[in-house]
């Protein structure tokens, strides 16, 4: 798969989990070799988007991808 | 954006050659033999004739910029330099033979406590609790502060039969990993999370917040856009507070102190082993915990009375039995001291043959 | 904080002989808000018996899935200082040896975009920075880096490496703990900072089976040192020893394998029946020494009690030579996190696998033989599983 291809799914399937799963990159890399990219496009898309800001990794108990976004708890007045 | 400075990324820690004092560097893969001078130093020999000393002196862990300084200034002045922490949170110097005894008598002019080798109470390994985390049950700088203000000649002066480590953490989460200390001071919930209804809303993914319990304990109430607990699934974790700042776990009154103890990691003698609970629950009382204070040293005090020189806390009570510790100490036996969990059984006495007490 | 900013409960945590961490809070407000706030908010919590801290989980700097944990208090507007009180972890060097020049520069980074607090050090070996805000983290990231620094581990990913002295100041060591440290955090920058496990994985390297650094109770992997021949006697030096201990009682008496004996003038060991405890070399450092063919004894699975209960690291690997450029352990371990990778489920430690898989599927995939070194005993219940290979 060309490596713009394998970004734009990446960060679209981030898009359409954010706030219901907490993705890992194993469950994304999962996802996409099931489509055909290798293991190693997935790395390296993952490393793309988030060297540029565009997603970033989470911390809760497990680490997961996400789409850079203010927290609940970085949020006092709610 | 053009100019910007490239980043430096994946370095690593920078290579320990750098630190090391030129005597240690020189001698580095000789040392043939040490002797503990006495409980504050010790004195490493080298094949090639080469002689190192070591003071070492206890940190609170938790200390300022200008601590540090401090700790540099020594160095700088008795030590060439060099200096470097334990494991334990004590910071040592390498003295030159004839700087020892000024060194330590700077040291103790200054206030510090010179200590912490062989056979007595080292520092205390401990978490963050109320400094930093968000799931402890319990302080822990406050706690270990209290606990050896109490007992801190055995650092200094006392001895007892064996090591006795004491560790700490504030929740079951365990960072500080006191599962095999021969004193483990440990951080318990006894209540679920409450659901804060008014914030839950705005601040929380509920099905992530649903996701993140290892029980299964939380279950969705879809019409209050909201969760339940069901509270006899929980085993008070804290993973739930971690994905969600609504669902709170510490309780003033549900939350305190439980003491394991006759754990050890070092493999001389007998294995290692984890420690077992002696007691289930101690209150929360800052800023000095009277009652967790004194049962560890009373701990302590009966095991220096009854142990064998060379025995482990642990060893100690394996030769005289479980029963006998617990008549001993006058500790009650209670529901709580019985296995429940995934290991229970391993833990069940399959045989008639024990003593009274 | 009471309304006039007293501190009464902390304030009593002042006096005694043991080294006060609320004198340290103290000398760092004097320079720092957010020092202020933290002893404020640490009154605070003193009274209420609860926590102040929420956690953050999107904190971080840019590409690094670790070496910062996310902090904020859930009482801002009485606490601005410590609205952000993140935790920043730099890699310590193995052994955490210093010089003063360089944890002075450190200090001073610190002071100028931190609390002033530090951590030396974390329970995973890290020299942790204590209270910063989100702002400041990537100044402080280039400025530590531009001095050599880098981030520790946190997340689901290899956390910092750890050791004990070693060769560099004991006796006892049968590998080069640091140098085996520092090489693994080289090796595998990668994979400590851009998590990609299942969870945590802890690396821990004690030189002898003392395990000065609790290799075995904390550390997936605990790499623990060992010889393979005769323990070395100086049979002078025993003599000696005898003037001030009882041989007989201190040492044969306690050596759990009593493969020793002392008639006097000579010790004599059985070095077959030796497990390598270190007992007897503990008491008599001058007289007895680890052997001389040395190496490491490879043990995999210790954790931290969350979920399924703590275990301790068992034998995978009874001796293995571990020597520069060490792509023996290194060629292991990749092979573990790929097997763990293929299996583990999220937040499934390697330890909780191999009881959920079997040793076999773990020893399979790494091509390590079956050895009776690697249990107590072996089975007991007939429920064997035979593989159709088994039985062909
Ligand atoms: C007499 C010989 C011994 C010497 C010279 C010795 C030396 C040391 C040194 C230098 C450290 C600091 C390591 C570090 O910070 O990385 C240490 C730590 C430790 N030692 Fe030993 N040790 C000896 C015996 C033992 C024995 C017999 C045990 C257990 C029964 C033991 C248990 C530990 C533990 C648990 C630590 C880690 C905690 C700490 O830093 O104090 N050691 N030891
Ligand atoms: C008393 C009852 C239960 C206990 C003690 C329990 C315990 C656990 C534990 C310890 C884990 C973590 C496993 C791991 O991290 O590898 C787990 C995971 C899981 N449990 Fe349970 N469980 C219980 C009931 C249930 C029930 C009733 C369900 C479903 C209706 C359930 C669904 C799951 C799922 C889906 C996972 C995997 C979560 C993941 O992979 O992130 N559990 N359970
Ligand atoms: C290789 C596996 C085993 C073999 C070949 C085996 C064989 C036997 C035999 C031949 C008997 C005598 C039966 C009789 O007198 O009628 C017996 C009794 C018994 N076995 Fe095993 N056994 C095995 C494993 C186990 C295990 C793993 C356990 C429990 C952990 C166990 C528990 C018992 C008990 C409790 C009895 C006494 C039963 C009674 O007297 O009612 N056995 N076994
Ligand atoms: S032991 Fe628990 S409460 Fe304490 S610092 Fe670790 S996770 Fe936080
Ligand atoms: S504290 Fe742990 S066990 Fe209890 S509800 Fe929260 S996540 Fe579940
Ligand atoms: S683990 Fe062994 S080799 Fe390492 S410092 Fe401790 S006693 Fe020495
Ligand atoms: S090392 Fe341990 S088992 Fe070996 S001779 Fe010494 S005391 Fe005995």
């Amino acid at each position: 798969m060309d490596a713009a291809e394998v970004q734009k799914k990446v960060y679209e399937m981030v898009e359409k989990m954010q706030g219901k799963k907490k993705l890992k990159p194993k469950d994304i890399s999962n996802a996409l070799e099931a489509e055909g990219a290798t293991k190693e496009e997935v790395k390296a898309a993952l490393r793309e988007l988030i060297d540029g800001g565009k997603l970033v990794y989470s911390y809760f108990g497990g680490t997961a991808v996400e789409i850079p976004h203010t927290e609940g708890s970085a949020n006092p007045q709610s | 954006m053009a100019d910007k400075p490239k980043r430096i990324t994946d370095i690593g820690a920078p290579h320990f050659s750098k630190f090391l004092p030129p005597v240690i560097a020189k001698n580095y893969g000789k040392w043939k033999y040490h002797e503990v001078i006495d409980k504050g130093t010790m004195k490493h020999v080298s094949e090639t004739g080469d002689e190192l000393y070591t003071v070492r002196i206890a940190t609170p862990r938790l200390v300022s910029t200008d601590y540090v300084r401090e700790m540099c200034a020594y160095a700088d002045k008795f030590s060439g330099g060099h200096l470097r922490w334990t494991t334990r949170h004590n910071v040592e110097f390498f003295p030159a033979k004839d700087q020892v005894e000024p060194l330590k008598t700077a040291l103790k002019k200054d206030g510090h406590l010179v200590g912490g080798i062989g056979y007595g109470i080292s520092n205390v390994v401990h978490t963050q609790g109320w400094i930093h985390c968000h799931t402890p049950a319990t302080d822990a700088s406050g706690v270990v502060k209290a606990v050896m203000d109490e007992l801190h000649e055995y650092f200094t002066t006392k001895t007892l039969p064996a090591r006795v480590r004491i560790a700490l953490a504030c929740c079951l989460n365990m960072c500080g990993a006191v599962h095999c200390s021969d004193i483990a001071i440990l951080g318990i919930h006894r209540k679920p999370p409450k659901v804060n209804e008014a914030t839950i809303a705005n601040q929380c993914e509920i099905p992530t917040t649903i996701a993140s319990c290892p029980t299964g304990a939380i279950a969705p109430n879809p019409a209050a856009k909201s969760v339940k607990i069901k509270e006899e699934r929980c085993m008070y974790c804290g993973n739930c507070y971690t994905m969600c700042p609504s669902l709170p776990l510490a309780d003033a009154h549900g939350d305190g102190i439980s003491i394991y103890v006759g754990g050890k990691v070092s493999n001389a003698r007998g294995v290692p082993r984890m420690s077992k609970l002696a007691i289930p629950f101690l209150p929360n009382n800052p800023p000095r915990w009277p009652e967790v204070v004194q049962a560890v040293k009373h701990i302590v005090e009966v095991y220096a009375k009854d142990a064998r020189k060379h025995e482990r806390m642990g060893e100690w009570i394996e030769r005289i039995g479980w029963e006998r510790f617990f008549k001993l100490t006058g500790i009650p036996f209670t529901y709580q001291h019985i296995d429940d969990f995934t290991f229970a059984r391993d833990t069940f006495r399959m045989t008639p043959t024990f003593k009274w007490e | 904080m009471s309304k006039d900013g007293k501190t009464p409960m902390l304030d009593d945590l002042e006096k005694g002989a043991w080294p006060s961490f609320v004198k340290e809070i103290k000398k760092a407000a004097v320079k720092s808000n957010t020092a202020k706030d933290l002893l404020n908010i640490l009154e605070r919590s003193y009274r209420d018996k609860v926590t102040h801290w929420k956690h953050g989980g999107i904190v971080g700097v840019l590409g690094y899935g670790g070496g910062v944990i996310g902090r904020y208090c859930d009482l801002p507007e009485e606490y601005p200082g410590v609205a952000h009180f993140h935790t920043v972890r730099i890699n310590q060097p193995a052994g955490n040896y210093y010089t003063s020049n360089a944890l002075r520069e450190l200090m001073d980074i610190w002071d100028k975009y931190g609390s002033g607090l530090t951590n030396m050090h974390g329970s995973t070996g890290d020299l942790v920075l204590l209270g910063t805000q989100t702002d400041k983290l990537e100044a402080i990231f280039a400025e530590t880096t531009a001095k050599g620094w880098d981030l520790g581990g946190s997340g689901s990913c290899l956390r910092t490496p750890s050791c004990c002295v070693g060769n560099s100041r004991c006796e006892f060591s049968n590998i080069d703990s640091m140098e085996i440290c520092d090489t693994l955090t080289h090796k595998f920058q990668d994979e400590l900072h851009r998590p990609a496990f299942p969870y945590k994985f802890k690396i821990k390297v004690s030189g002898c089976a003392n395990d000065c650094t609790a290799a075995i109770a904390r550390a997936d992997m605990s790499i623990i040192g060992t010889w393979r021949d005769d323990i070395r006697i100086d049979q002078a030096e025993v003599k000696n020893c005898s003037k001030d201990m009882d041989i007989k009682t201190e040492v044969c008496d306690m050596c759990p394998t009593h493969c020793m004996s002392w008639d006097g003038s000579t010790l004599k060991i059985n070095n077959k029946d030796c497990t390598r405890c270190m007992h007897c070399i503990n008491r008599m450092p001058k007289a007895l020494r680890p052997g001389k063919e040395k190496g490491a004894t490879i043990m995999l699975g210790g954790k931290a009690p969350i979920v399924t209960g703590a275990l301790m690291s068992w034998v995978i690997v009874p001796f293995m030579k571990l020597e520069k450029p060490f792509d023996n352990i290194e060629d292991l371990i990749r092979k573990l996190w790929e097997w763990w990778d293929e299996h583990g489920k999220n937040r499934e430690r390697i330890g909780e696998l191999v009881d959920r898989m079997g040793m076999r599927s773990m020893l399979e995939s790494t091509g390590l033989p079956p050895v009776p070194q690697m249990v107590k005993a072996p089975r007991s219940n007939p429920y064997v599983f035979w593989s159709p290979e088994d039985v062909k």
